[in-house]
């Protein structure tokens, strides 16, 4: 065992994990197949972490503290094959649950190793779900890695130039969220042939950023098309940012567009 | 044993220059193997091809490339030339040229080797035509049988009887071929794809995600899909669509999922260059293809334990899956049918891990040692 091939590349791995997760005390759990049948534990004291650019290295499979980055597990010198996907939607979100500023993570490389990637999170809102219909585009979600709020909120719309925001009805109930904010005022002062509106659910004079970053899907921006609006000229469109925030556009459209 | 695989272009990627690498690789373990790439656009190939395998080109589509004397002028004047030997209708035609053929031709001359196995109908009527009386010649047929237009159909008619072996992906398609081809010497044996024998991630059947994959073109049925999930998602309204690939149809297809509001639950993934690591993120694998020469993708997913839901569309999907025990078959072309397949799948979470175990089972069949071994019987029965 130990060598595979995916994509057009060869990889060099070493022992073959069956489980490699990150668990919710951020500790990395590796189970390795045992030839009983079972599944066994008991020789994590040999895994190191290499971070891929600095190449600083941790011992153990304890991983508070650990830089931003991803990090490389090796197995008694040997990068770790791994059979697990490392990726469960659940799992993100109930370790999102916790507050929290560091998100550790655990995957399966492309060529099949595992790996770690570590990355500062602050408090938002999570976006499970977008309507984008009937003069209002509305949003539902979930905190992750804040504190649950209880009570009514607003969905604001935050221009990035000019106009003032515009606000709607929302309401925060333990982890969740949801929220609606009607376009019509949105467009009612467009004069440029463009805007951006960044979204935020707003309680007790807090704003929490909308996203969605609790999956593997990079680069949302391209692959994710909301349903368009029309108020008048202006064509309103949610989309999500290079950084997988929530935001809105508006476009006049010109004759014959 | 020296056997030579002509392919139209190695440096691609695609579900024939895959399976042909893979098979090559495997071969290469206990012969000498080569692949001729017609075409060569970049400088080295997109997909994994095994250090035993030597790997060439006959024409070099790169900027700059210069052909050696004394072809120079005769290439440069052929090469705006349409090509005559190439039958219009096959479907890579204008890939090909006038120099192309000269090229192909004169390779074909002289080509010395155990076995030529060709990859497509245009290189396969070439090999009929002109390869060395002493040479095997076994042409693969990676299209289905009913896939091909009438005049080169035409064509593989009159040349086919010249070949030694035909193979075809599927039982269906050998019993097509040898009806066509009568009593004739060419033999016509089942040979389906196979999987190298590498680790593979396996699904641990948590994520309520369903994948396709495949090039976004109308046979793959991604429109017919689309309007199947929007039925699911009425019912399970946290499970996910994620489609893989690219293709003419792409624009189209967002703005159908656009339509039928299903921003929250589909999404257009792109290519990816690890479909197996994405497969084993699922838990359920849809094909809603028009039809399916083989289905590699069926094979790929079992192998990664992620049970199938399939129209039973000609002509691989029927020869793989057995409904129930690892996948579930529908009745082609009906949208209903593969909505309630999806939601029987997605509900009944006991049978679709069973399913999932059996896949693996399934999976083993298809493994390229196994795969190999048939082609390597053939290769004896052809050439004794």
């Amino acid at each position: 065992m130990g060598t595979g091939t995916q994509g057009g590349a060869v990889v060099a791995g070493g022992r073959r994990a069956v489980t490699g997760r990150v668990d919710g005390d951020d500790v990395l759990r590796v189970e390795w197949p045992d030839p009983g049948g079972g599944r066994s534990g008991a020789e994590d004291g040999d895994i190191v972490l290499r971070h891929a650019e600095t190449g600083e290295e941790h011992a153990g499979t304890a991983l508070a503290g650990l830089a931003p980055g991803i990090w490389v597990v090796s197995y008694r010198g040997e990068p770790i094959a791994t059979d697990d996907p490392g990726f469960s939607l659940d799992g993100l979100m109930s370790y999102a649950a916790m507050p929290r500023e560091r998100e550790i993570r655990a995957f399966r490389t492309s060529v099949g190793t595992l790996a770690l990637t570590v990355r500062e999170v602050r408090p938002y809102v999570e976006v499970t779900g977008v309507v984008s219909d009937d003069g209002v585009v509305g949003v539902t979600g979930v905190i992750a890695y804040g504190e649950p709020i209880e009570g009514p909120a607003r969905l604001v719309a935050v221009p990035r130039k000019g106009a003032e925001p515009v606000g709607g009805p929302g309401a925060f109930h333990g982890r969740s969220f949801e929220g609606g904010v009607r376009i019509e005022p949105m467009a009612e002062g467009q004069r440029r042939r463009r805007t951006f509106w960044d979204l935020y659910a707003e309680a007790g004079g807090a704003r929490l950023p909308l996203a969605a970053r609790l999956d593997d899907v990079t680069d949302k921006k391209t692959k994710v098309r909301f349903p368009a609006q029309h108020v008048g000229q202006v064509r309103v469109r949610p989309y999500y940012t290079d950084t997988d925030s929530l935001a809105v556009a508006l476009t006049i459209e010109e004759e014959g567009t | 044993m020296k056997i030579s695989f002509l392919i139209l272009n190695a440096y691609g990627m695609g579900g024939t220059i895959r399976a042909t690498f893979d098979l090559a690789t495997e071969l290469s373990l206990r012969h000498d193997v080569e692949v001729i790439s017609v075409f060569q656009h970049v400088d080295r190939p997109f997909l994994r091809l095994g250090p035993r395998v030597r790997l060439r080109s006959l024409v070099d589509l790169r900027e700059g490339a210069r052909v050696r004397w004394p072809y120079t002028k005769r290439a440069e004047r052929l090469s705006g030339q349409e090509s005559a030997l190439i039958h219009p209708e096959e479907r890579a035609y204008a890939s090909f040229s006038a120099w192309s053929d000269d090229v192909l031709r004169r390779e074909l001359r002289r080509l010395r080797t155990d076995v030529l196995i060709t990859t497509r109908a245009g290189l396969n009527i070439m090999a009929a035509r002109f390869a060395r009386r002493k040479v095997v010649t076994i042409a693969q047929e990676h299209l289905h049988f009913e896939a091909h237009k009438p005049g080169i159909f035409q064509e593989i008619r009159e040349w086919y009887p010249n070949l030694d072996a035909v193979i075809t992906l599927t039982e269906a398609d050998e019993r097509d071929y040898r009806a066509m081809l009568g009593g004739g010497r060419t033999r016509v044996i089942t040979i389906g794809n196979g999987l190298p024998a590498t680790p593979r991630p396996r699904s641990r059947q948590e994520n309520r995600i369903v994948l396709a994959a495949g090039r976004l073109v109308p046979v793959k049925g991604y429109d017919r899909l689309l309007k199947a999930f929007a039925q699911v998602v009425q019912k399970r309204p946290d499970w996910k669509l994620r489609i893989y690939g690219e293709g003419r149809s792409g624009d189209k297809l967002v703005r159908q999922s656009v339509k039928l509001r299903l921003h929250n639950n589909v999404t257009f993934m792109g290519p990816t260059e690890d479909i197996e690591g994405e497969l084993a993120k699922a838990s359920i694998h849809a094909v809603s293809s028009r039809f399916e020469g083989f289905g590699m993708t069926i094979i790929e997913a079992f192998s990664c334990g992620v049970p199938v839901v399939s129209f039973d569309c000609p002509r691989g999907p029927r020869e793989i899956i057995t409904s129930g025990h690892d996948g579930l078959l529908v009745p082609a072309d009906d949208v209903d049918a593969l909505a309630e397949g999806l939601l029987r799948m997605i509900d009944d979470e006991e049978g679709r891990h069973r399913m999932a175990r059996n896949a693996l089972e399934t999976a083993a069949r298809y493994d390229m040692s196994v795969v190999a071994e048939r082609w390597e019987r053939a290769f004896a029965e052809l050439v004794g």
